[in-house]
């Protein structure tokens, strides 16, 4: 029974960290922002 | 891009900078200097309270007042006289004079809570305090030098967003980037190297997605000073003359680039070549200008005619990471000009310096970028090629300090037409003229790219602007 139960819980962890790989995102970008402030332009166009 | 997951703007552009319907669900002109935009209903911000006209009209005020902003908004916000709130849903915009580019100027200013805008500065946009938006993503924090992180807003008035949580890191080395992809630490990246790309085509765990940029890339010349500073004879000694101002030695060094080969062999394809400020396939260019086509002997030509035909010297200044392999650019158009006798050597910096000292203007020849904000042409007529008027707002990346009385008469003209067909005639006959008189000598446009782990799609942007929310899981 115990074994039983660490295969179910394994499968669950499993199954949870699937859905957390489904969930996140991951994004790499060439250069940092200088701000958040939505009023300073960002990418600067030139 | 920072920006456009929290924040939205009154108008969207879409992949192509196209402008469609975002927080105003639709625009229309009521006069030559009046603008009405009604309102989307029901949206919130991330507080739960209301966006309403009120957000509108505030932020019309604080985009162009950011205290020590590096590029401020102001040229967007200091043309309108009035913000009338009609009511809750309807905002008037109004002009001194008729102007047309309204809602593409709309389409770059993110509305900001009033509520929570009012007395914030800076700081607590980058803290957190006062990132209460409108968009897809809410702000979680920003640990400077590592990560930005998002969490998906549930009450996001359009579709709705995919991911729970999404971790932006900033990856400045181009191989370091691409190496975080193929490891799996990031799932997505933006601009990978040129060099990678033949591997990342043939890898079957990778997806690619890419489009023509709408960023220029172009030579600004001295055409204002007589004596140039990075000028000389063709034994190398400083000259009283400056070759650069004559349109017939402009005409002769863009003769002498080799744009294909430059598209080939250095940008490994992913480049176009240019003859003018924006693609042909956005509205208001010239359909019919070409790049000028790679002619060695009609620029000696126009070299010997314009008195030099033995050549001259010059120094190329560019930034060394800044635009997609803008060294290498630099050493190829180098090796091209001295072809034909206008022996030029290299000198390339990080862009932090390089801006600075060719805005303080340093340089005889630079290469620069330019990617036009609004998505449209007469952003970049005004701001490179225009006369540098600090009071007017024109020229303000001028670097050459080219200055032309006739074709500012026609960029004006254009954008205080009263219709936007008027417009993009004006700013067709204005392109015309300056590109006739090469006022810069543009090289190409990039082609912007994005990699990802299969599975995943995006939908390219000619803005280069990565935009979590437009990156989804592949429907199988």
């Amino acid at each position: 029974m115990r074994k039983l139960l660490g295969v179910v819980t394994a499968a669950a962890a499993i199954a949870l960290a699937g859905l957390a790989y489904a969930a996140d995102l991951k994004v790499g970008i060439m250069a940092e922002p200088n701000s958040m402030d939505p009023a300073l332009p960002y990418p600067q166009p030139q | 891009m920072m920006a456009t997951a929290v924040f939205d703007t009154l108008v969207y552009q879409d992949e192509f900078q196209n402008k469609v319907p975002g927080l105003a669900e639709s625009w229309k002109q009521l006069a030559p200097n009046e603008w009405e935009f009604k309102l989307r209903k029901g949206v919130k911000w991330n507080d739960g309270s209301p966006f309403t006209a009120a957000d509108v009209k505030f932020t019309m005020g604080r985009a162009g007042n950011v205290p020590n902003s590096p590029g401020s908004f102001g040229v967007y916000t200091k043309i309108l006289t009035d913000v009338e709130i009609v009511d809750d849903y309807t905002v008037r915009l109004k002009t001194k004079n008729a102007f047309p580019l309204m809602p593409d100027y709309m389409s770059v200013l993110y509305i900001v809570s009033k509520k929570h805008g009012e007395n914030a500065s800076t700081n607590d946009y980058n803290s957190g305090k006062a990132m209460v938006g409108t968009g897809p993503y809410k702000f979680v924090e920003w640990v400077k030098g590592d990560r930005i992180v998002y969490t998906k807003n549930p009450d996001y008035w359009g579709p709705k967003p995919e991911w729970d949580k999404v971790t932006v890191k900033p990856l400045t080395n181009t191989t370091a980037r691409v190496a975080a992809l193929l490891a799996g630490d990031v799932d997505f990246i933006e601009f990978p190297s040129t060099t990678d790309m033949g591997a990342l085509k043939k890898n079957p765990k990778i997806t690619l997605a890419q489009i023509g940029s709408n960023r220029l890339i172009y030579l600004h010349l001295d055409s204002d000073r007589d004596k140039s500073p990075f000028v000389t004879d063709a034994a190398g000694k400083p000259m009283d003359k400056n070759p650069l101002k004559d349109v017939r030695v402009r005409r002769a060094l863009s003769l002498a680039i080799d744009r294909k080969a430059i598209a080939d062999k250095v940008m490994e394809g992913l480049s176009v070549p240019a003859g003018q400020l924006m693609p042909s396939n956005v509205y208001a260019t010239v359909p019919d200008i070409k790049a000028d086509p790679y002619d060695a002997k009609k620029a000696k030509a126009l070299l010997a005619e314009a008195g030099y035909p033995n050549g001259f010297g010059l120094t190329l200044h560019g930034p060394n990471d800044r635009y997609v392999n803008d060294e290498k650019v630099c050493q190829a158009v180098a090796q091209m000009l001295s072809r034909i006798g206008v022996k030029t050597k290299v000198e390339t910096m990080p862009s932090n310096i390089f801006f600075q000292k060719g805005s303080a203007l340093e340089y005889s020849l630079l290469l620069v970028g330019w990617s036009s904000g609004t998505g449209e042409p007469s952003n970049p007529l005004r701001a490179l090629v225009q006369t540098y008027d600090k009071t007017k707002g024109t020229g303000s990346t001028n670097r050459g300090r080219y200055s032309n009385p006739a074709f500012d008469i026609l960029v004006d003209k254009a954008v205080s037409a009263s219709t936007r067909e008027e417009w993009a005639k004006g700013t067709q006959e204005a392109t015309k003229v300056v590109m006739n008189d090469l006022g810069l000598i543009p090289l190409h446009f990039q082609v912007n790219v994005w990699a990802m782990r299969k599975g995943l799609t995006y939908k390219a942007r000619a803005d280069e602007y990565t935009m979590i929310q437009s990156i989804h899981t592949a429907k199988k």
